[in-house]
């Protein structure tokens, strides 16, 4: 085996053609559908841009617009209480599930896998279901028939009906589908704490709270905050269960970003003020990933 | 004590999983009566499949389903290509600038597609492509292709350059990367030799990114 410093300047230089060469597909595809329409993008948030008619420049207009206007301020709320209400729950959920699956010594891998079916299952399909597991009618809501099977309920509650229940079920919904990532991202945490960390605090007489918050959270420390902030930038960009599920509302119950710029933009066909309302992400998703950089990417060297 | 907890906790996820989908799975037996009347709710009772027979021959279903694979399988073939020659690339490759193409493609998997879909729709019109399947073959990948090649960055660093060396040194004049990359196909339990470069420094909290590799690979798929 040749140590690589001991190739010359030539297979050095051959190298980065090399490379170029293999990265032409990537930049080609990442320039023309993503930094190109990206562009576009910003350009549109400067117009007046509806179908049909040519754009106008109109400045800052739209940010000024959307900086008033109540549907948007409702709508940056809606989007706060959606994520940070089920990443936390997630975080707690994942952090549970990865503690029992910790604890199984047969059947873990099988376990594991079978508790990812969310995960793997189409978004679309996990939206439909928990709307019919919430519906109001008992022949298709699940938790209104069981409820009323169990005579904690005396008429069906529709969920979907009121701006809470609609926003709890789409938190359900969102929860569900992703909290296994985190229980086996924390599980593959866990794993990798030493085992003599444990053995030398039961020594001492530490319980299994203790070993709990002294030992096992600080070693999951780095998982947690990296799949936190995954988790925060994806869910606050949802779109699928939102759309399905209830469409924004009742009212603009559960309308978030993304959403809102699809209803801005498709329903009311005002292309430049739906393309600002997703802008309006932009300065939060520039935290996260700075964030997420500095941990993924010290990781990688 | 920890043993009861972990059987109820196993039990209480187990049913919070599997009930939903046996939700949907028993609602998909029924029949629009039975549901209409709520009548059996928990089982399907009578049991029918005219739910999935009257989908097949009374619905579209069988193009639908033909558009699913198409697009999946032009998607998965543009990504793999794409995805793992950039990979291999940022990966194994010394060029200036690797750094920041690394952290580019990070970016790029975190930019949301709601603020894509608007622009990107005048794009694929003004190409012609809407209305056509070709226009989901464009779209997907502006999300499939940063995370694959994201994630055979780290499958690429985790194999042991010595396959690689040992493959160049053998070649007549230690020939180019590009021959080894292509021509070898090492198996991962075949080759367990730590290298400089593998990943395994004490605790390493990107391991779940990579130990997972099925399971977010999935995204490519379905998402």
């Amino acid at each position: 085996v040749r140590p690589r410093s001991r190739r010359g300047i030539g297979a050095r230089g051959r190298e980065t053609g090399t490379a170029l060469l293999f990265l032409l597909p990537l930049f080609v595809l990442v320039v023309g559908l993503i930094f190109y329409p990206f562009c576009r993008a910003l350009w549109l948030s400067l117009t007046d841009k509806l179908v049909g008619y040519p754009e106008r420049f109109v400045g800052l207009r739209n940010y000024a617009y959307l900086a008033q206007d109540d549907a948007f301020q409702q709508v940056v709320r809606n989007s706060v209480v959606f994520t940070v209400a089920s990443v936390a729950l997630k975080v707690v959920t994942g952090l549970a599930m990865a503690l029992v699956l910790n604890n199984v010594v047969r059947g873990r891998n099988f376990l594991r896998g079978l508790f990812l079916l969310p995960w793997i299952t189409s978004t679309v399909i996990i939206a439909l279901t928990w709307r019919w597991m919430f519906d109001a009618f008992p022949g298709r809501g699940f938790i209104n028939s069981f409820l009323l099977d169990l005579g904690l309920l005396s008429q069906p509650i529709a969920f979907m009906a009121t701006p809470a229940g609609a926003m709890a079920a789409v938190v359900i919904a969102n929860w569900w589908r992703a909290f296994p990532f985190f229980g086996v991202s924390f599980l593959a945490g866990m794993v990798s704490i030493p085992r003599e960390l444990y053995e030398a605090a039961s020594v001492d007489g530490a319980g299994s709270v203790r070993r709990f918050w002294h030992i096992t959270l600080p070693g999951l420390k780095h998982v947690i905050i990296v799949t936190t902030l995954l988790s925060f930038i994806l869910t606050i960009n949802d779109f699928n269960i939102i759309y399905v599920m209830t469409r924004g509302g009742p009212g603009t119950a559960t309308q978030v970003f993304a959403t809102y710029s699809y209803q801005v933009a498709f329903g009311q066909l005002r292309w430049g003020r739906g393309v600002t309302i997703s802008i309006f992400v932009v300065p939060i998703l520039v935290i996260g990933i700075v964030l997420i950089s500095r941990y993924l990417l010290r990781d990688r060297r | 004590m920890t043993r009861a907890l972990t059987w109820i906790g196993l039990v209480v996820f187990l049913l919070l999983i599997l009930v939903p989908f046996w939700w949907i799975a028993s609602m998909s037996f029924k029949t629009y009566e039975q549901i209409q009347f709520a009548v059996s709710i928990y089982v399907p009772k009578p049991f029918t499949w005219e739910n999935y027979t009257g989908l097949w021959t009374e619905t579209r279903f069988p193009l639908w389903l033909r558009n699913s694979l198409v697009t999946a399988l032009v998607v998965t073939l543009i990504t793999s290509v794409v995805a793992s020659l950039g990979g291999y690339a940022v990966a194994r490759l010394r060029f200036p600038g690797r750094e920041a193409v690394a952290s580019l493609i990070l970016i790029l998997y975190l930019i949301p597609p709601a603020l894509l879909f608007i622009p990107l729709y005048r794009v694929l019109t003004e190409l012609g492509a809407t209305n056509h399947l070709s226009a989901l073959f464009l779209s997907y990948p502006t999300f499939t292709v940063p995370f694959c090649t994201w994630l055979l960055i780290g499958f690429f660093k985790a194999l042991p350059e010595e396959l690689e060396e040992a493959r160049s040194s053998t070649a007549p004049d230690g020939s180019p990367p590009s021959s080894a990359c292509c021509s070898r196909s090492p198996r991962r339990d075949s080759s367990p030799r730590p290298s400089s470069r593998s990943r395994s420094r004490g605790t390493n909290s990107s391991m779940p990114w990579y130990s997972f590799r099925m399971r977010r690979g999935s995204r490519c798929r379905w998402d």
